[in-house]
């Protein structure tokens, strides 16, 4: 129902249309997270990794809301949350894992995370990040 | 072009009536049409069924179910495809773990990486008893202990194979019904 609300928000206008980075090292990950996104009506982008999240914020690009996986190669979500938060990002970056907040997530958050949902991501959890981000952009 | 269309008239009595070929060929492939739709309704209750299975065994959770919704008409292969991305990594990842447990000295702090991994792909997909399996292999790997390790490992394998049977089933009959 709400994920419902959410689309007709963006739809009508009511809503600004919202943006979002992916970045996730796994093609299973990021083609769920990508339909998920889409199916909401936010217009998303998918990177590798986080030295890729990294490139894509220098080339210019700006993005509501970035959902930052934790273990990638090249650079992981904590190096890659610490670096945007250095260069001013302040974009909503929800931290994802499979990883529960048991598992030492700490470091993670600490990193400047706005979030942090446990995978898999259902439509709940995105809504729920979303309501964060409009707060924000609010 | 006419052809002869062997009938019975409601007295019970032989009556044949001629038709144009077109006419008989628009019956005929309407005919074919009705036939075609039943075969797939029935094929694809078939699936559904195997689905739900799939749920009552445990196999899958309700994450699987999600997935379903995801796939659209310029995509109606996308579980299929996400389930082969699925099967094919979590292989390779399961190949490595192997090998690291032909060691003497086992890389602890890689193998708690690959192990997240696995659980990472499971839960994404909903591959619940693979999921389940990978915090055993995960405390093992924390614990590093490698007795605990390779029990783990030759579990999660078993649980994966099984999985693998099933969602491969599932994949070959969703090729079939556009799945």
């Amino acid at each position: 129902m709400e994920d419902e609300v959410l689309k007709s928000g963006v739809a009508s206008g009511r809503v600004q249309k919202m943006t979002a980075l992916i970045v996730d090292d796994n093609r299973v990950n990021q083609t769920i997270h990508h339909r998920l996104l889409q199916n909401l009506g936010i217009e998303n982008q998918v990177v590798g990794n986080g030295k890729e999240a990294i490139d894509v914020h220098c080339s210019g690009k700006n993005f509501d809301l970035i959902l930052m996986d934790l273990d990638m190669p090249v650079m992981n979500g904590i190096e890659a949350t610490r670096k945007l938060r250095a260069m001013g990002i302040q974009s909503t970056i929800a931290g994802v894992s499979s990883r529960s907040l048991t598992d030492n997530i700490q470091e993670f958050i600490e990193a400047g995370l706005d979030d942090f949902q446990e995978k898999p991501l259902t439509i709940a959890k995105l809504v729920s990040i979303l309501r964060k981000v409009q707060n924000h952009n609010n | 072009m006419l052809i002869c269309i062997p009938g019975v008239n409601p007295q019970g009595t032989m009556q044949n009536s001629w038709q144009s070929d077109n006419h008989c060929l628009s019956n005929l492939s309407l005919k074919l049409l009705y036939l075609h739709a039943e075969l797939f309704h029935s094929h694809h209750g078939l699936l559904e069924e195997y689905v739900q299975s799939l749920f009552d065994e445990g196999i899958v959770n309700d994450q699987f179910s999600q997935i379903q919704t995801l796939k659209s008409m310029e995509q109606p292969d996308l579980v299929v495809q996400l389930i082969d991305a699925y099967l094919v990594d979590v292989e390779m990842i399961l190949s490595e773990l192997t090998s690291y447990s032909d060691f003497p000295d086992v890389d602890f702090s890689k193998v708690t990486l690959l192990a997240h991994k696995v659980k990472d792909r499971s839960s994404c997909i909903g591959a619940e008893h693979v999921r389940l399996a990978c915090d055993e292999l995960i405390q093992a790997s924390v614990q590093m202990n490698k007795q605990n390790f390779v029990r783990a490992l030759s579990w999660i394998k078993k649980e994966f194979s099984c999985t693998q049977d099933k969602l491969e089933s599932y994949a070959q009959h969703g090729h079939a019904d556009g799945a």
